[in-house]
C-alpha cells in the first residue's frame, strides 16, 4: 500500500501536479485563441466599413462559439472554458449591438476590437502555458 | 481620483495590467469627448473586468482588488450621470 502511494507521489511529482487535474495543450484551442486574436486586431481597421465591418463580427461570434463549445467538450478543462465562456461574453455585446443598431460609432468599435484582442492575447498567453 | 490612480497603473510593469489600464484611459477620454455612448462606455468598462479575469497572470490579488474598485469607480460615476 505505502509503495503505491509513494508511486503515487513520485507520478505527480514528475508530471508536474497540474497535470493530473488540467487538460493538456491542445493546439486546435491554441489557435482559435489565435485566430480571434488575429480577426479583432485587422478587423480595427474597417471600422469605418459598414458592410465589411459586420463580416468580421458575424466571423468572431462564430469562431467564439467554436472555441466555447470546443473548450467545453475537452475533459478536465474546466478553467480554460470558464476563459472561453468570457471571451464569448465580450464579443457577444459586440455581435448584439451590430445585430440590433443601425449606427455603430467607429470609436466603440475600435475600443471593443481592442479589448477583444487584448483580452484573446492573454488568453493564448494562458493556453500556451498548459502542460505539454 | 480615480483617473490618476489608473494613470498610476499605466507605467506598470506586468504587461496585463498595464494594457488594462491604458484601455480605461482612452475609453474614459473618448467618453468624456462623447465620442461613445453612455451606455458603450459601461460596457467597455465591463469587459476590463473580464480580461482582468482571463489574465489570469496577475497574481497579485491587491492589485486585483485595486483594479476592481478603480473599473467600478468609473461605471458607478457614469451611472449616476
Amino acid at each position: 500500500m505505502s509503495s503505491k502511494l509513494f508511486l503515487l507521489a513520485l507520478v505527480m511529482l514528475l508530471s508536474g501536479c497540474s497535470s493530473i487535474f488540467m487538460s493538456n495543450y491542445d493546439n486546435y484551442e491554441h489557435s482559435l485563441y489565435n485566430e480571434i486574436r488575429t480577426v479583432s486586431e485587422l478587423g480595427k481597421t474597417e471600422c469605418s466599413n459598414k458592410e465589411e465591418i459586420k463580416k468580421i463580427v458575424k466571423t468572431l461570434y462564430f469562431k467564439a462559439s467554436l472555441l466555447k463549445n470546443y473548450a467545453g467538450a475537452l475533459d478536465n478543462n474546466e478553467k480554460s472554458f470558464k476563459i472561453s465562456e468570457d471571451l464569448k461574453t465580450i464579443i457577444s455585446e459586440l455581435h448584439k449591438r451590430y445585430s440590433n443598431v443601425d449606427e455603430v460609432s467607429s470609436n466603440y468599435c475600435e475600443l471593443k476590437l481592442t479589448s477583444i484582442e487584448k483580452a484573446a492575447a492573454a488568453a493564448q498567453y494562458n493556453i500556451a502555458r498548459k502542460p505539454k | 481620483m480615480i483617473r490618476d490612480d489608473i494613470e498610476s497603473f499605466a507605467d506598470y510593469d506586468n504587461e496585463f495590467i498595464k494594457s488594462i489600464a491604458e484601455q480605461a484611459i482612452k475609453i474614459d477620454n473618448d467618453f468624456k469627448a462623447q465620442k461613445i455612448s453612455k451606455e458603450e462606455y459601461v460596457e467597455l468598462l465591463e469587459d476590463l473586468n473580464l480580461q482582468k479575469n482571463i489574465s489570469q497572470s496577475i497574481k497579485d490579488l491587491s492589485i486585483q482588488e485595486r483594479l476592481n474598485k478603480l473599473v467600478t469607480g468609473l461605471i458607478t460615476a457614469a451611472s449616476a450621470l
